[in-house]
C-alpha cells in the first residue's frame, strides 16, 4: 500500500470516528474530537457547520395564518353538535360571522354595517313617509331575492354568480347537517332581506348611488356566505 | 409590558376564556381559535408538509379541544394542554395514512446503519444559500417520521425524553431519527443548490448553433 493511500485512509477513518461522535456533539454531550477534526478536515467543518446552520434556522420559525373559513367550519359544527350554548345575538353576532368569513372581511363588516345603518335609518322615517318608501313596506317572507331586477344596478357577473351559487347551494345543503343547514338559512334569509330591502330603494330612486352601493355589498354578502357554506366540509 | 407580566396576562385571560369556554359562550370559543389558531395551524402544518391536511387537523384539533374542554383542569398550562392535544392528532392521522412511519417502530439504534456521506464532495457551506422559504419546503418534503421527529425537537423545542413518550419510541431512538433527519434536509438543500445553480448556468450560458 502506498504512503498517498494509508494517509487517505487514515483520514477517512478520522472522518468516520468525526460522522459517530457527531450526533452526540450537538446534542451537547462532551465530544472533543469533533471540533478538534472540524478544524483539520475542511469537509467535515463544512457538515458540521450546515448541521448548525439547519438547527439555528429552524428555531423561531413565523407562525403562519390560517385560512379564514376555519372559523366559520369549527362554529357550524360547535352549532351542530350544541357545544355552543350561548350565541352572540343581533349585529354584533353577524358581524363576527362575517369577520371570519374570508378575505373580504373588511368590506363585510362595512357593507353589513352600511345595510344596518340604512335600513336603520328608513325605519327612523316619520310614519307618513314611510308609508310612501318601499323598503318599510313589509318583507315577503324567505324567497330567493328577485335577481332579475337587480341587473340594473349591480354588476351583472355578480348577479349570475350568486344566483349560480346559491342554486348549487340548494342541491348541496340537502347533505348537510339540518343544524348546519339551518344556520346557513338563518345568514342567506336575513341576506335576502337586505338584498330586496335595497333593491326596493334603488327601484324607488334609480340615481341613488349610495343605494346602489348598499345593494352590490349585499350581493357580496351573499356570495361570501354562499361560498362558506359551499366549501363547509361537515366536520 | 415585561415578557413575564405578558405571560401571566396572556395566562388569566386564557382561564377567563376557558371558564366561559366550559359554560358554551360563543364569543369565549372565538377568542381562544383566535389566540391559538396560527401556533396550532403551524404545527400542523409542519408536521404534515401539506396546506389542507393541516387546515382539516386544525380544525379537527379545535373541536376536540373544545368538545373536551369542560374537562380541562388547570393542572397544566392550557397551551401546553393544547400543543399535545395537536400532536396527538396529528399523529393519529400519520398512522391512520399508513405513510412511511421511519422513526415510530421501535428500533435499535445501535443496530442501524450509520448516515452515510461522501467524503470531499464539496466543501461549499449551505450558510447563504438557504432561507426560510427553501427550509420549510425541505422540511415538508422529509418522510413524516423524521419530519415528526425533527420538528418537534429543532423547531417546538421538546426534549427527547418527551418526543419518546409522544412517539413511544425510546430516546435513543428519537436522537437517532433526528440526526438522519437533518442529514436528509442537508442532502435535500445541496441539491436544490445545485439544481438552482445548474439553471443559472443554463439561462446565462449562450445556445451554441
Amino acid at each position: 500500500m502506498s504512503e498517498l493511500d494509508m494517509s487517505t485512509n487514515a483520514a477517512r477513518a478520522a472522518c468516520a470516528q468525526f460522522d459517530a461522535d457527531l450526533p452526540a456533539f450537538l446534542e451537547g454531550e462532551d465530544r472533543p474530537f469533533v471540533a478538534r477534526h472540524a478544524a483539520e478536515c475542511e469537509f467535515c467543518a463544512v457538515v458540521l457547520g450546515d448541521l448548525e446552520l439547519i438547527r439555528s434556522e429552524s428555531q423561531d420559525f413565523p407562525l403562519v395564518e390560517p385560512p379564514a373559513r376555519l372559523w366559520t367550519n369549527i362554529r357550524a359544527s360547535l352549532e351542530a353538535e350544541g357545544i355552543i350554548l350561548e350565541q352572540k345575538q343581533g349585529l354584533m353576532g353577524w358581524l363576527d360571522w362575517f369577520g371570519h368569513a374570508g378575505g373580504i372581511r373588511f368590506a363585510l363588516q362595512f357593507g353589513t354595517a352600511a345595510c344596518l345603518l340604512l335600513i336603520g335609518l328608513i325605519l327612523l322615517l316619520p310614519t307618513g313617509v314611510r308609508k310612501m318608501h318601499p323598503v318599510t313596506a313589509g318583507v315577503e317572507p324567505a324567497s330567493p331575492a328577485p335577481l332579475g331586477s337587480a341587473n340594473a344596478a349591480v354588476n351583472a357577473g355578480l348577479v349570475k354568480s350568486v344566483s349560480d351559487m346559491e342554486a348549487s347551494y340548494r342541491e348541496y345543503a340537502k347533505s348537510l347537517d339540518p343544524m348546519v343547514q339551518q344556520s346557513f338559512q338563518r345568514g342567506l334569509q336575513s341576506l335576502d332581506d337586505s338584498i330586496r330591502e335595497c333593491q326596493n330603494v334603488v327601484d324607488q330612486y334609480p340615481n341613488d348611488a349610495e343605494a346602489r352601493e348598499y345593494l352590490t355589498s349585499a350581493y357580496q354578502q351573499k356570495a361570501a356566505v354562499l361560498m362558506t357554506a359551499l366549501e363547509y366540509n361537515g366536520r | 409590558m415585561s415578557s413575564d407580566k405578558k405571560v401571566t396576562t396572556k395566562a388569566a385571560s386564557d382561564s377567563q376564556l376557558i371558564a366561559r369556554a366550559q359554560k358554551g359562550d360563543e364569543e369565549a370559543f372565538a377568542s381562544l381559535f383566535e389566540a391559538h389558531k396560527r401556533r396550532v395551524y403551524s404545527l400542523c402544518l409542519r408536521m404534515t408538509g401539506n396546506v389542507a391536511e393541516a387546515e382539516d387537523l386544525t380544525q379537527e384539533a379545535f373541536l376536540q379541544l373544545f368538545r373536551k374542554i369542560g374537562t380541562f383542569r388547570g393542572e397544566s398550562a392550557f397551551s401546553t394542554w393544547l400543543h399535545r392535544l395537536v400532536v396527538n392528532v396529528v399523529l393519529m392521522h400519520l398512522r391512520k395514512k399508513g405513510l412511511q412511519q421511519v422513526s415510530l417502530d421501535e428500533t435499535d439504534p445501535t443496530l442501524e446503519e450509520p448516515v452515510k456521506r461522501d467524503y470531499g464532495d464539496d466543501d461549499r457551506r449551505l450558510i447563504g444559500s438557504i432561507d426560510r422559504i427553501t427550509l420549510a419546503r425541505a422540511i415538508g418534503k422529509l418522510p413524516p417520521g423524521y419530519r415528526a421527529v425533527f420538528v418537534l425537537h429543532d423547531m417546538e423545542g421538546y426534549e427527547h425524553n418527551e418526543i419518546a413518550g409522544i412517539l413511544n419510541c425510546s430516546v435513543g431512538n428519537s436522537k437517532s431519527q433526528l440526526h438522519k433527519a437533518r442529514m436528509k434536509l442537508r442532502e435535500a438543500l445541496r441539491a436544490g443548490r445545485s439544481e438552482g445553480e445548474t439553471e443559472e448556468n443554463r439561462e446565462t450560458t449562450p445556445s451554441v448553433g
